[in-house]
């Protein structure tokens, strides 16, 4: 695949340039739904997970507020998310969503600026067809901003509209990442999916692909993923609400990137 | 644990007026952290006291007499009283608020609850002096209007007694005849019939007693914070400064002001009817109840009729003016004034000569069947005449008084316009204009209502009043909402300072119930909605009654704001049934009431 | 945190150095609102919250345009600018002046951050209003991500006011929603917020700390009591607030500048509210009804009661409110209070009852015979007695509470001219 330079090294920031896999931790649901357990406080958040994490989904305020926190060696670097959506509010959220709404609250050249390695944005699939088509032509622009910027494109497949249901969201998934790579992605971010489906994508899809996880996996269950031909793991934003998380986000770096426990202490 | 001074008095009281026995018992921690009080312990109350299907008329109905841990303490607008009954004007589950003094002196008193059960033979008066209970002849009241009955009542028992009375119509089992406390009223649905009908003319009433709370310093906090809120609210300021008529332009505004009997829903002397022109040119004083800095109550005098009323409001200056197409303040002030003497509801009279208007105007009733009035829109005689005429249920006020419905059955064709739910008249908001209203008005407990959680912000700027969307979901937390401010009891009207997360920080240090948040506060409004609804349909009502007039839904609107629409009440209703938990029916489903934690009340289906 | 040289430049000459706080007044009403006094006097108002000194003022571009020259001076107020429109001030109910209603709520950016600069603006401010609709809060959260991006353009702070709005918003929600709302607001790129208090100490707090930018609490509208206000300041401060955005509180006050003064003694001066208003006991001092205030709610009789004894009652109050009787409504109310006129006192044979030196009624039981004479002396019948004794008007030892509870100043008080044969000798 013919990038130029510009998206080479910032890919590089972090998906690793030897292993080609990539650990990232997403921060922005709180944009949708104010703080989340374990998020209260951003800066603290960020100091736990900067030094183990490869890049870190921040949205743009976060990305300026706290840019000493991010980027640099060993470091997590910043993918500062440009969408905005009330997708993620459901019955439990004091305001429940009853239209969905996605907009775009930044661009290519904005985050740039805020030093980030990556833009990153989401395709959501499954709600009406003129939001879909929306969400394309957007994003088609912005992949064309990022071409021109050098900036590396995450796009985020979200398979979550009314119209997807356990008998779809496989089909979904592949769809996203179809149209996503032809559109000129450059990370993509699958949703939670069996193996044979992230099989299917690990051995078809050029780009690298993440998975994301509510939960920080074992080695044996990275191990799993990573053996389908995905490379690497975005963990959400629960990962923060539970006890010891960095512990197991540390191992879970370890593993990825092949290296044993004493060299990531010595390290 | 005893709810004794933790808000209630841990008194409810049964007066038998077919034996004249009483007794009272305790309150059961249970049922008062289910239902609290006023409209929760009186729903409970007469969910599990009264037969189904009783005749309201009869002995055998309940009139139910309530107040809330909040009554009578310092808390803003604490003076309130719910009265609960089976509704002889619906047949349906009924409330009904006053403001005034009669709520917090029935708790000094000593009673969270009266249960009046039976009826008397002869007419009789029951005089509550703290712990004493008695009975007392009436007869020399028979007849008496509402002010003379009270002031005989304080002749007779001391200046300091507070009084709950009902005058001629009530008397004569008057379906739109309510009870009146001083200048207060808890009007609709027939209250005063069902205490006519068990012969009972007053109650005079005295408390001496005190309310404690369980924490005073914690609750004294919650409720300075509560008076502040209100004194920085513009709302608040604008109730004060123009009482409920400051929303008359609004309203209009919005095409949501029924005009001629509901035809339209803006009316070109709006203007006039304004609560700035009402201040300047009638209003003399403004009145507060217990506690209140709103004080919306307005004492307005008519030179041409020497009289002086607390009022109008805007329920009364939408039914008597703009629905009759009248814009003589001067005779909607006498007709009031009627309608308070007669001991009748306003919003029903207002319907009532509005519909009788359409029909004089349509030449489906002539001049000859009208007692020779000529019923016009916008004749202000004809609203003062035909309002004498339905208090003093004489001539043909004997049918017109039966309300609504029961005219347009003698007019086969007007049923499309006869613009009640249930039975009840429609209150001041134009369904077309604004659908969650619409909707709140077909489902309501007690037919068509807009305090029982009509999103009446639809009109005041909440969302946009044309749209379906969203509706039933904003009807939902409304109904909770002010489900849970009738148990406590508060004033509907606090809702223009505070919100229930203040009401819920003083119901737990007031109690002692410890709601872990306001959202479970929530919970027992909404198990109060469910247990109104269950009675409904024990008394034989189905989905079929939760239904608009054909001109709400059938007739798109002529002119004006909201020109074209109807309320798309098939979609609306589907969606609060389901968003209710109910089936497609309307059947709260055994889960709902089992989550609820009243699943038990099923048994007494 | 970090922040661009030019945020963080223009924020230093909002957010005072010293304590980082900032009191801040909103006068950009009359972009928005109906025609008020504080809108048509508006340069006189702001030249009294210069003087006042208050850290910042928000106007519009249009008041930027003719009367920024008033901010000039290393000392004077950073200039806020609103940088958008909205009709909520016509909008239904809130519509307090039935000014040109309207029925739909309508929001639009109306300046550039760029057009702010260049007027000299340390910030601008925009709204985010979030409760009416989900299609309402996207078009809002739109234009501020907008003027987010911009502002790091130009190195211009971006102060987000997340308003709670709408339909949808009620008691269960409004504390979450306003946490919540701040945060997201930070998220998108606000470098501080103004908000609405929540109402109580704990969720402002909780809001405070889950937003993580500074935080100014609003006023909203204007309480008839000043201490209200100052109130509500206390409050936020104390959960955590960096200051505050006044509008209407301070610009239709009596004296905006001396309501500037007390907030500032309140954020900056580490004062409490009682100094601030020079509140003690009174001494000296004697009740004054004022009836033409009095619309008979008889929180008076309540609160009475309530400081002597362990529950709320009307009844053993030691003040009463006459009310009409029905159908001579007309008639005004009468609140009838002890005026320490001395008749008792006159009245008591053994001399058990004096007026002490701080100007209260003292009785000494040991001197009682209970004999009742003070009852009937009592010109407006307000003594009775318990448990034989005479139960009296003690002014509640200095802080009556019938005049904290009547905020319609129906009951007040007022100098008492002493008469030296009443004094208790000391």
């Amino acid at each position: 695949m013919e990038i130029d330079i510009g998206k080479t090294i910032r890919i590089s920031d972090f998906v690793c340039a030897t292993d080609g896999r990539a650990l990232v931790v997403d921060t922005t649901l709180p944009g949708s739904l104010g703080a989340t357990s374990g998020l209260e406080h951003v800066a603290e958040a960020l100091r736990q997970i900067t030094d183990i994490a490869d890049g870190v989904i921040v949205n743009p305020g976060q990305a300026e507020h706290h840019a000493d926190l991010l980027g640099g060696r060993r470091r997590a670097s910043p993918l500062v998310r440009v969408d905005w959506s009330n997708a993620q509010r459901g019955p439990d959220f004091c305001l429940p969503a009853s239209q969905f709404k996605h907009l775009f609250i930044s661009d290519a050249e904005d985050v740039l600026a805020l030093g980030a390695s990556a833009a990153v944005a989401s395709l959501f699939l499954g709600f009406d067809d003129d939001a879909e088509a929306k969400n394309i032509e957007a994003l088609s622009h912005l992949a064309r901003e990022c071409y021109r910027l050098g900036l590396p494109l995450v796009i985020d497949v979200r398979p979550v509209g009314y119209k997807v249901g356990p008998g779809n969201f496989a089909e979904s998934i592949k769809l996203g990442v179809s149209f996503m790579q032809e559109l000129g992605a450059d990370v993509l971010i699958i949703p939670e999916c069996d193996l044979a489906t992230c099989a299917t994508i690990g051995g078809w899809i050029a780009v690298p692909v993440l998975l994301r996880l509510a939960e920080i996996p074992d080695a044996g269950r990275a191990e799993e993923f990573l053996k389908t031909g995905l490379r690497g793991f975005v963990l959400g934003e629960d990962i923060f609400a539970r006890q010891g998380y960095t512990g197991r986000l540390a191992e879970l770096a370890d593993h990825l990137h092949g290296r044993s426990g004493d060299d990531a202490l010595a390290g | 644990m005893s709810m004794q001074n933790r808000g209630f008095s841990n008194r409810i009281l049964t007066v038998d007026l077919s034996t004249g026995a009483c007794h009272s018992e305790e309150l059961d921690e249970k049922v008062a952290r289910l239902y609290l009080g006023g409209k929760g312990l009186g729903s409970y109350l007469l969910f599990t006291r009264m037969a189904p299907k009783v005749d309201p008329l009869g002995p055998d109905n309940l009139l139910i007499f309530a107040t809330g841990p909040l009554t009578g303490t310092i808390a803003p607008t604490s003076s309130r009283l719910c009265v609960m009954a089976k509704s002889p004007k619906t047949g349906t589950y009924m409330d009904s608020y006053c403001g005034g003094f009669f709520g917090q002196t029935l708790k000094y008193a000593g009673y969270d609850a009266v249960v009046i059960k039976g009826a008397a033979k002869e007419p009789q008066v029951l005089v509550i002096d703290d712990d004493k209970v008695q009975l007392a002849d009436a007869r020399d009241l028979c007849g008496k209007n509402t002010a003379e009955t009270a002031t005989a009542l304080q002749q007779r028992y001391g200046q300091d007694v507070q009084t709950a009375v009902i005058g001629p119509a009530g008397e004569r089992m008057a379906t739109l005849s309510g009870i009146f406390c001083g200048l207060r009223t808890a009007g609709r649905a027939g209250t005063g019939a069902v205490m006519g009908a068990k012969k009972l003319k007053g109650i005079a009433l005295r408390g001496t007693g005190m309310v404690q709370v369980a924490n005073r310093t914690e609750y004294e906090e919650a409720v300075w914070i509560a008076h502040r809120m209100l004194r920085m609210s513009s709302q608040v300021k604008r109730m004060v400064d123009f009482g409920t008529a400051n929303i008359v332009l609004l309203v209009n505004a919005a095409g949501a002001l029924p005009t001629r009997n509901f035809q339209l829903g803006h009316f070109d002397q709006a203007e006039a009817l304004a609560g700035e022109v009402w201040r300047k040119h009638y209003w003399k004083k403004d009145i507060a109840c217990e506690g209140c800095p709103i004080a919306c109550s307005k004492i307005a005098y008519s030179p041409k009729f020497d009289t002086v009323i607390d009022g109008p409001d805007y329920e009364t200056i939408f039914a008597l003016g703009s629905n009759c197409g009248v814009a003589d303040h001067e005779a909607i002030i006498y007709a009031n004034y009627l309608c308070d003497m007669y001991g009748i509801d306003t919003i029903t009279v207002g319907n009532i000569v509005g519909f009788v208007m359409e029909l004089y105007e349509r030449g489906m009733i002539g001049k000859d069947q009208l007692d020779g009035i000529e019923a016009t829109w916008g004749n202000g005689d004809a609203l003062v005449q035909l309002t004498d005429k339905i208090g003093k249920g004489e001539g043909v006020g004997q049918l017109l008084e039966k309300g609504v419905r029961e005219i347009s059955k003698q007019f086969p064709g007007s049923e499309d316009f006869a613009m009640h739910v249930k039975g009840l008249e429609m209150p001041g908001y134009l369904p077309r204009a604004a659908k969650g209203i619409g909707l709140s008005y077909a489902i309501s407990e007690r037919g068509a209502c807009h305090l029982r959680g009509t999103p009446l912000v639809e009109i005041l700027g909440g969302a946009d009043p044309l749209t379906p969307e969203g509706k039933a979901a904003l009807f939902k937390s409304n109904q909770t909402d002010s489900a849970v401010v009738n148990c406590l009891i508060l004033c509907y009207f606090v809702k223009f300072g505070i919100t229930l997360k203040e009401v819920w920080q003083m119901v737990n240090p007031c109690t002692g119930l410890d709601y872990a948040s306001p959202r479970e506060l929530d919970h027992v409004g909404e198990r109060i909605v469910n247990l109104a609804r269950l009675y409904n349909l024990r008394e034989g009502f189905t989905s079929k009654d939760d239904t608009l007039p054909k001109r709400c839904v059938a007739e798109p609107l002529p002119a004006g704001p909201a020109k074209g629409q109807v309320v798309e009440l098939d979609r609306l209703r589907a969606d609060y049934y389901k968003l209710m938990g109910w089936d497609e029916n309307g059947v709260p489903k055994v889960e709902t009431l089992r989550a609820l934690g009243i699943a038990d009340m099923l048994d007494l289906m | 945190m970090t922040r661009s040289p030019g945020k963080a430049a223009r924020l230093n000459r909002l957010f005072n150095p010293k304590d980082g706080r900032a009191v801040c007044v909103a006068a950009d009403h009359g972009w928005m609102s109906d025609v008020t006094p504080n809108v048509m006097e508006l340069r006189r108002i702001l030249e009294l919250v210069v003087r006042g000194g208050a850290d910042g003022i928000l106007i519009s571009f249009g008041t930027a345009v003719r009367h920024g020259h008033l901010l000039r001076g290393k000392d004077s107020p950073a200039m806020l600018i609103r940088a958008d429109w909205m009709n909520m001030p016509r909008l239904g109910a809130s519509n307090v002046s039935n000014v040109l209603p309207v029925v739909n709520f309508k929001k639009m950016a109306t300046s550039r951050a760029r057009d702010a600069l260049l007027m000299g603006a340390s910030a601008i401010t925009i709204y985010y209003f979030i409760g009416y609709s989900d299609e309402f809060e996207a078009l809002n959260i739109e234009q501020a991500a907008d003027f987010a991006k911009e502002c790091r353009k130009v190195g211009l702070p971006l102060i987000i006011e997340p308003m709670a709005v709408g339909g949808m918003v009620t008691g269960v929600n409004i504390a979450e929603i306003l946490i919540a709302s701040g945060r997201i607001a930070a998220e998108i790129g606000a470098d501080a917020l103004k908000i609405p208090y929540t109402g109580d100490v704990k969720t402002f707090k909780e809001l405070v700390d889950k937003a993580g930018v500074p935080v100014l609490v609003l006023g909203g509208a204007k309480s008839d009591v000043p201490r209200d206000a100052l109130e509500l300041v206390d409050e936020a401060l104390r959960a955590g607030a960096a200051g505050t955005v006044f509008g209407r509180n301070v610009t239709k006050a009596k004296d905006p500048q001396k309501m500037v003064a007390d907030i500032c003694a309140l954020v900056h001066g580490g004062k409490t509210i009682a100094e601030i208003l020079g509140e003690r006991r009174a001494v000296g001092q004697r009740l004054k009804p004022v009836p033409a205030q009095c619309v008979g709610c008889l929180l008076c009789e309540v609160a009475c009661v309530r400081a002597h004894s362990p529950g709320y009652s009307q009844t053993r109050a030691r003040l009463r409110i006459e009310s009409p009787q029905l159908g001579d409504e007309l008639r005004a109310f009468k609140p009838v209070v002890c005026t320490l006129c001395g008749q008792c006192v006159e009245a008591c044979q053994p001399g058990a009852l004096t007026i002490g030196p701080e100007a209260r009624l003292v009785l000494n039981k040991s001197l009682c015979t209970q004999c009742g004479a003070c009852v009937d002396a009592c010109p407006f019948h307000l003594i009775f007695t318990e448990e034989g004794y005479p139960v009296l008007c003690d002014l509640c030892e200095g802080d009556p509470e019938c005049v904290k509870w009547c905020k319609r100043g129906a009951i007040v008080l007022t100098e008492w001219k002493r008469r030296a044969r009443y004094v208790h000798a000391e």
